[in-house]
C-alpha cells in the first residue's frame, strides 16, 4: 500500500515535470506561431492596399475575421476606428499591441510599422510592411531555431527533472 | 425649427472631423446665417464661413499644422493611401457629403502632383440638403421635356445644393437620372449608401473623372439625364460633348456670375457655339437670400 502511494506520487511528480517543461516549450513554439500569423497578416495588408486601396478600418475589419493570435489585435484596431477616437492610428496600433501581445522582438517590430501607417501613400505604406515584414521573417528564423533547440531542451529537461524527484522522494 | 435642427445635423457632421476643443466651440458658435464651411489656416484662428462672410472663431489658439494633419487623419479614417489620388487634385470627400479642400505644398515629379506636402490649410464645406428649393423653376425647366440646361452662379452661392434639388425633382419626375459624382458632393456616398436622397430612378457613380464617368453611364446605365458638376476642364468639356452626341440631356454647373461671362472664357467657347445649352438657371444671392432665375440662353 506504501509502495502504492509512493509510485502514485512519483508519477504525479513526473507528470508534473513534464507539463513544467512542456509549458516552457510552447512559450517558444508561441513565438513562432506569432511571427508567422503577423507575416500572413501583414502580407494580406500589403495585398489589399496595394491592389486596392482598401481604407484602414475595412481591412481591419477583414483581418479580424481570421484565425489565429492576431485576431484580438485587428478586431480591437477596427472598434477603436468605427468608434470614431481621437487619437492617431499609431498610437491604437502601439496601444492594441501592446494588449495583445506579449512582450518580444517579433511585437516590438509590428510596433514600429504603426507609426508609418495611415499618414502616407500606398506606395510609402508597402515600403513600410516589407521592411517589417523582412525584420519578422529574419525574427521568425531565429525564433523557430530557438524553438527546435530550446524546446525540446526543456521537454527532455521536464522529464528528467520529473524523474530525478520522483527518485528523490522514493 | 426642424429647419434648424436639420442644419446642425450638417454642422455636426463637418465639425465631428475637428479635435474636441474646436469641435466644441464651432458647435457653441451662434451664427445668423448658416454656417457654409469651417476654415482651418495655419497660424490664423480657426474660423466659419457664412453667406455673409467669415467669423474667427475666439477661445482658441491659433491653428497648427499638427492639428490640420490630425483633421486629415480622421477625414481619411486614417487611410490616406486611400484618399491620396483625391489628394493630388486639392481635395478630400469627407463622410457625410462634405468636401475639404486642401491646400499646401505640393510635391510633384515630371510635372505631374505626386502628393501635396505640408497642409498649409482647409477648406471643410459643410454639406447641407435643401429638399425644395428647385421646385419653383422645375416646372419651367421641364416644359416641353427638359433639355440641357447649365447653373451658374460664383463660387460658393449654392450650385451643388440647386443640382441636387432639381437631380431628385427630375428622378420623382419619371427621369431616369446618371450623375457623374467625381467629388463625393452630390450623393455624399458612404458604403455604397447615399448620403442624400436623389430620388427613385438615380443612378451615381462616385469618384471618376467626368469624361469616363459620362462613357461609362451612357454605355451601362441608359440615362435620360446626366448631371455634372463644375464644368471647369478640357475632360469636363470632352464630357459634355460626348452626353449631347448621345441625345442625352445634361445637366451641369459651373463657376460664372452669367452666361455672357462664361460664353467668354475660351474652355468654354466650343459648348457656346454649339448653343448646347438652351436654359440657364443663375443663382444671385440678394440680401442674404438665394434667387434663382431661369433664362434662356442666347
Amino acid at each position: 500500500m506504501i509502495l502504492m502511494t509512493k509510485f502514485l506520487g512519483a508519477a504525479c511528480v513526473v507528470t508534473a515535470g513534464t507539463l513544467l517543461g512542456m509549458a516552457r516549450a510552447r512559450v517558444y513554439a508561441r513565438r513562432v506561431r506569432e511571427c508567422e500569423e503577423m507575416l500572413r497578416c501583414l502580407a494580406s495588408m500589403r495585398r489589399e492596399i496595394a491592389q486596392r486601396l482598401t481604407p484602414m478600418p475595412e481591412l481591419f475589419r477583414s483581418l479580424s475575421q481570421e484565425s489565429g493570435v492576431c485576431r484580438a489585435f485587428f478586431a480591437a484596431l477596427a472598434a477603436a476606428l468605427d468608434a470614431g477616437t481621437e487619437e492617431p492610428l499609431s498610437v491604437l496600433w502601439r496601444m492594441h499591441a501592446e494588449a495583445a501581445f506579449p512582450p518580444s522582438p517579433a511585437r516590438e517590430q509590428l510596433i514600429h510599422l504603426g507609426t508609418a501607417l495611415g499618414c502616407y501613400d500606398a506606395a510609402a505604406e508597402c515600403a513600410a510592411i516589407d521592411a517589417a515584414c523582412a525584420a519578422l521573417e529574419e525574427e521568425y528564423r531565429r525564433a523557430d531555431a530557438l524553438s527546435a533547440r530550446d524546446g525540446q531542451l526543456w521537454r527532455r529537461l521536464g522529464v528528467a527533472g520529473g524523474i530525478l524527484a520522483a527518485v528523490c522522494l522514493i | 425649427m426642424q429647419d434648424a435642427h436639420h442644419r446642425d445635423e450638417a454642422l455636426s457632421r463637418a465639425a465631428a472631423l475637428l479635435p474636441a476643443p474646436y469641435r466644441a466651440a464651432v458647435l457653441a458658435e451662434r451664427t445668423t446665417h448658416p454656417v457654409e464651411e469651417i476654415r482651418l489656416r495655419a497660424g490664423q484662428a480657426a474660423a466659419l464661413s457664412t453667406i455673409l462672410g467669415e467669423t474667427p472663431l475666439s477661445g482658441l489658439p491659433p491653428v497648427t499644422p499638427p492639428l490640420l494633419r490630425q483633421v486629415l487623419e480622421r477625414a481619411t479614417a486614417s487611410s490616406y493611401h486611400a484618399a491620396a489620388d483625391s489628394l493630388r487634385q486639392g481635395f478630400l470627400p469627407a463622410p457625410g457629403g462634405c468636401r475639404i479642400g486642401v491646400c499646401g505644398m505640393a510635391a510633384m515629379e515630371h510635372g505631374e502632383i505626386v502628393t501635396m506636402r505640408e497642409v498649409s490649410s482647409l477648406a471643410i464645406r459643410v454639406a447641407r440638403d435643401h429638399p425644395g428649393i428647385a421646385l419653383p423653376i422645375l416646372d419651367r425647366l421641364c416644359r416641353e421635356g427638359f433639355r440641357n440646361t447649365l447653373l451658374l452662379s460664383p463660387p460658393g452661392v449654392g450650385k451643388t445644393t440647386l443640382l441636387r434639388d432639381l437631380i431628385r425633382g427630375l428622378s420623382c419626375r419619371g427621369y431616369r437620372v446618371s450623375v457623374a459624382d467625381e467629388r463625393g458632393e452630390i450623393a455624399g456616398m458612404s458604403g455604397g449608401m447615399p448620403g442624400f436622397s436623389l430620388g427613385p430612378r438615380t443612378d451615381v457613380l462616385t469618384g471618376m473623372p467626368k469624361a469616363q464617368a459620362a462613357t461609362l453611364l451612357l454605355r451601362a446605365m441608359t440615362p435620360q439625364v446626366i448631371a455634372l458638376d463644375e464644368i471647369s476642364a478640357p475632360g469636363d468639356i470632352r464630357a459634355a460633348e460626348q452626353i449631347a452626341d448621345c441625345g442625352t440631356a445634361l445637366l451641369a454647373t459651373m463657376h460664372a456670375a452669367a452666361y455672357g461671362e462664361a460664353a467668354a472664357r475660351p474652355l468654354f467657347a466650343p459648348l457656346a457655339a454649339r448653343r448646347l445649352f438652351p436654359r440657364v438657371v443663375v443663382i444671385t444671392v440678394e440680401d442674404g437670400v438665394r434667387r434663382y432665375r431661369v433664362e434662356e440662353a442666347s
